[in-house]
């Protein structure tokens, strides 16, 4: 697609800043060379997708890629500033790490309570000093070919975050990301988180999109590369609250190797346009992943879910469950694919999605896929939209609860069912006050 | 108390009530009896305010207001309690989070102070012994996997709770062995006061056997064709609704 200003599409005018930036983004390393460069071509070949492209036709992406957006080559002191966690989301002892425009904000993180046996660090200087752990994942899991968001962050991205899970190690204190933008002008912010958990290791992720109104047009593009290696644990709690005058892509790509497990929750409050691009690999025989989601777009907002599983060897179980609340006109997309590859014999595959619309103005989009091309396997899926049952309304209000109180009383309860997943309780708390808000909004 | 003038009300372009009449004092216990299909259900939903169903005419005066006028949560705030026949599952939703919201919006519509917590936990414990409902059903969500029996048990204890001036009770009896049938009654007996009064609709006399009404009405066809004190139940047991029909015929 092109959105043309004056002549230059957003595209070019991305594509002659890497031309002007190469040197930069070779991060003092050669060995980045090849990989900017393919993935500079992805993005030239591919563009940005269009209302025909498949995967996005739900989305109105050229209203949100303006020409004004620029991506940023660097953090500044003062962009630094005035930096704060969301206090009520932050656990008890949590290391708190600090991302702004794409960048890794040592200034704004804090890490007294790190443990032995994991490694937080900025991506870029991970790259810089040439750690083979991460060049070992970065790009192998998000391929840039696969996507154009993939690619053109593969291509401009600056930093973000480098996590190291040693072998054996169960990290006690949850590892809180907050990633904010603080925009002087319209940003196209590009982060790449890697994580890597060694076998048998055991870690916990909290990463919560935290968007400020400040009235600028932004996008942020987010790739996320995780290998969860033998025996590992994982679980990566998304809290999306991105302002409403931005969008944000966050595409996540997981890897789960033999006898390990991948845990993912993501809670979708807020935001202008969010698409979640969440892929899961199951690798390995013998692992599994979870998958659990809510999201409730309110009037003028977009919340995607696009969602693969994919099963290549025998004996894995995925299982996954998405609940969505739309409110005023929001626009909702759930999209779950699950593939069973022929070798995928003895898979267990379940996957769920419901939807409440609250009033006529919204609108779902629900698209459940299972491809099989296996013979020896359980998979199940189901999806439903439909408003809030009338007969559970009229009970709550003959024993005298007002129509806002029985709603609200029906949609915790509906909330609850993902919100229960998340096994730490302030965390969880916060985060049923916080649908409670929306819902009595 | 209450005061029902020829009551019509409708479903779906069916005419249902068709002129039914009643009026219940403080302290009385009225039972409603009739065949199926004679408006009994239609009675209960359109006391409690159930949308589906229209009145086309006639009136129904709750304490000198006009419950036609009120929503279903007003006319519970107003003390109007209707135990259903087939309650609901509301899954996710704890019975004690339930009655401490219905009660804090009871509450407030009467202008009083919330109930403290632990004034609240004491009533709790008190009705539970009351009709004999286990903690461990109370910790559960509202009918989610009850039995049909923990179902009206549920509706009694509720009853017990939001205290009620008017309740009515919806065929509380159907799918009962006899001794929920027992419990359940008992908690209703346990219940009455001078000051409230039930409307007890069943089909069947043996609800009867535990709650003793004051008044028993024979509906039939939409209205009240022949009422009498508790021996008319009996009678009705012995001769069966087709004595009723008939004795209309001949008149």
């Amino acid at each position: 697609m092109t959105s043309t200003i004056q002549g230059v599409s957003l595209k070019d005018k991305l594509l002659s800043e890497f031309e002007l930036q190469r040197s930069a983004l070779l991060l003092d390393n050669t060995l980045l060379d090849n990989f900017r460069n393919s993935s500079a071509k992805a993005f030239e070949t591919s563009g940005f997708p269009g209302r025909k492209h498949e995967e996005y036709r739900y989305l109105n992406l050229e209203k949100e890629l303006k020409e004004e957006l620029s991506a940023p080559f660097s953090l500044s002191e003062k962009e630094e500033e005035g930096f704060q966690f969301d206090e009520q989301l932050l656990t008890d002892s949590c290391i708190k790490v600090g991302l702004i425009n794409g960048f890794f904000s040592k200034k704004n993180s804090d890490f007294q309570n790190l443990p032995q046996g994991i490694t937080i660090k900025s991506l870029a200087d991970a790259i810089r000093e040439n750690d083979k752990h991460a060049l070992s994942v970065l790009g192998t899991l998000a391929k840039p070919s696969s996507d154009s968001f993939i690619a053109l962050n593969s291509a401009l991205f600056m930093d973000g975050l480098f996590i190291f899970v040693e072998k054996g190690k169960t990290i006690e204190p949850t590892i809180h990301i907050s990633q904010q933008l603080k925009p002087e002008q319209a940003l196209f912010a590009q982060a790449r988180i890697l994580l890597v958990c060694e076998e048998n290791s055991n870690v916990k992720i909290v990463h919560h999109i935290k968007g400020e109104d400040s009235g600028i047009h932004c996008f942020t593009n987010t790739v996320i590369e995780a290998e969860i290696e033998r025996g590992a644990k994982a679980e990566w709690i998304s809290i999306q609250e991105e302002s409403s005058n931005s969008a944000h892509i966050i595409t996540t790509q997981a890897q789960v190797f033999s006898q390990a497990e991948f845990k993912h929750i993501s809670i979708g409050l807020k935001g202008k346009l969010v698409r979640n691009n969440l892929n899961i690999v199951l690798e390995e025989p013998n692992c599994e992943s979870h998958l659990f989601g809510y999201y409730h777009p309110s009037q003028g907002e977009v919340i995607d879910n696009h969602t693969l599983v994919d099963h290549r060897k025998p004996n894995c179980n995925s299982n996954e469950l998405y609940k969505g609340v739309v409110d005023g006109n929001g626009t909702a997309v759930f999209n779950g694919k699950i593939y069973v590859q022929q070798d995928a014999q003895k898979t267990n595959a379940f996957q769920s999605n419901k939807n409440i619309l609250l009033s006529e103005g919204g609108t779902v989009n629900t698209k459940p896929q299972l491809e099989i091309y296996a013979d020896d396997v359980k998979c199940s899926h189901g999806s439903s939209t439909g408003v809030l049952d009338p007969e559970q309304m009229f009970y709550l209000r003959s024993r005298g609860l007002s129509i806002s109180k029985a709603k609200a009383l029906l949609l915790s309860a509906y909330a609850g069912e993902v919100l229960e997943e998340i096994s730490n309780n302030s965390l969880k708390e916060a985060l049923v006050n916080r649908i409670e808000k929306l819902i009595n909004a | 108390m209450l005061k029902i003038n020829n009551l019509h009300a409708r479903v779906e372009e069916k005419e249902i009530l068709k002129g039914f009449s009643l009026e219940v004092k403080p302290g009385e216990v009225h039972a409603i009896m009739g065949p199926n299909g004679s408006g009994k259900s239609t009675l209960a939903s359109v006391l409690a305010g159930r949308e589906d169903y229209e009145v086309t005419e006639g009136e129904i005066i709750f304490e000198g207001k006009d419950l036609l006028e009120l929503s279903p949560e007003d006319r519970a705030r107003e003390g109007i309690f209707l135990a259903f026949q087939y309650p609901v599952e509301i899954p996710g939703v704890s019975i004690t989070n339930f009655l401490k919201t219905a009660i804090a919006e009871q509450r407030e519509y009467k202008g009083l102070p919330p109930m403290e917590a632990r004034e609240f936990l004491q009533m709790m414990k008190e009705k539970k012994e009351l009709v004999e409902i286990s903690t461990n059903l109370t910790n559960r969500s509202v009918n989610e996997g009850f039995s049909g029996g923990e179902k009206k048990r549920n509706e009694i204890f509720q009853m017990a709770m939001l205290n009620p001036k008017l309740s009515i009770l919806d065929e509380t009896d159907s799918g009962l062995d006899i001794d929920a049938l027992r419990v359940v009654a008992n908690g209703v007996n346990k219940l009455k006061t001078p000051e409230n009064a039930s409307i007890v609709i069943t089909h069947y006399q043996r609800l009867l056997d535990y709650i003793v009404p004051d008044f028993v009405h024979v509906l039939y066809n939409g209205r009240i064709v022949k009422s009498g004190g508790k021996e008319l139940a009996l009678e009705l047991e012995e001769k069966g609704y087709d004595w009723i029909t008939k004795e209309l015929v001949n008149n």
